[in-house]
């Protein structure tokens, strides 16, 4: 497995960003990276795929956490879906899941999206 | 022993290494496999190696401030009742009065960044000690009954 992987792509109206390998603070820069490339291109509508994450440490929570004020003022949002186990627990015992919407996968997500889309 | 049952004896496994954060995930893979030894499930192992992960990035940021020609030795001792693990170094030893564990509430509402390590080395690990001597020892324990 390569430490760390991130491609995003562009998919019904959002950028799904594909992670794969594991987030510690060896790899956490090349993961900001690629968070800040996506902020500086203006794309601030964001699914954060962690089918390919083994596991993230406070590092990479931090990132999260650096980018979300500048997200949500551009009205867009950072999402999250198919997280391992481990990466949920981490998520959910520090209570980042309050600030952060995980999703089941990337059906579910895109669900969610459409109905955020849709005129009521 | 029955073919492909695990080893539930005490023992000891230990590694030593640079203080370099390309190391750091040997260091938790090391750690998952000592948990998975000790008979911990996947699941709990992988939540002591990411406990290991942030114990060992403390060291190389704070014990060593960043220098990476230091060294590292990490011990996991598997008793009846636990597994523990010592992360040894000789940098700056951490206190344990110095430790301020963030709340979460105020966290999250306020943005902020960083701090969360030892916040999450505790929610993952049943007991921490911090211990000062010819080499500094951050011990981590993850007791039997509670996870395996």
């Amino acid at each position: 497995m390569s430490e760390l992987r991130v491609c995003p792509i562009e998919k019904q109206g959002l950028w799904v960003l594909n992670v794969d390998g594991y987030i510690n603070a060896h790899t956490v820069q090349q993961f900001e990276q690629s968070l800040q490339d996506l902020l500086k291109e203006e794309k601030y509508r964001i699914l954060l795929n962690c089918k390919g994450l083994s596991y993230i440490n406070s590092s990479g929570l931090g990132v999260l956490m650096g980018s979300i004020d500048e997200i949500q003022e551009k009205d867009g949002f950072l999402w999250l879906c198919d997280m391992n186990e481990t990466v949920f627990h981490i998520f959910e015992t520090l209570g980042f899941t309050h600030l952060f919407p995980v999703y089941r996968d990337e059906d579910e997500a895109f669900n969610k999206l459409q109905d955020e889309d849709t005129p009521s | 022993m029955k073919k492909g049952s695990q080893v539930r004896q005490p023992g000891s496994l230990s590694i030593e290494f640079p203080s370099h954060f390309r190391c750091l995930h040997m260091a938790t893979e090391f750690a998952r496999e000592a948990a998975l030894i000790a008979e911990f499930d996947e699941k709990m192992a992988a939540q002591i190696s990411v406990a290991t992960d942030e114990a060992v990035t403390n060291v190389v940021k704070h014990a060593y401030k960043g220098r990476n020609d230091e060294l590292i030795r990490l011990v996991a001792e598997i008793t009846d009742e636990a597994l523990v693990l010592k992360i040894f170094h000789t940098g700056i030893p951490l206190k344990k009065s110095e430790i301020k564990l963030p709340d979460m509430k105020a966290y999250l509402k306020e943005r902020r960044r960083g701090g969360l390590g030892i916040l999450l080395m505790t929610k993952l690990m049943d007991e921490i000690d911090y211990r000062e001597g010819k080499e500094h020892c951050c011990e981590m324990k993850k007791y039997r009954e509670k996870g395996a």
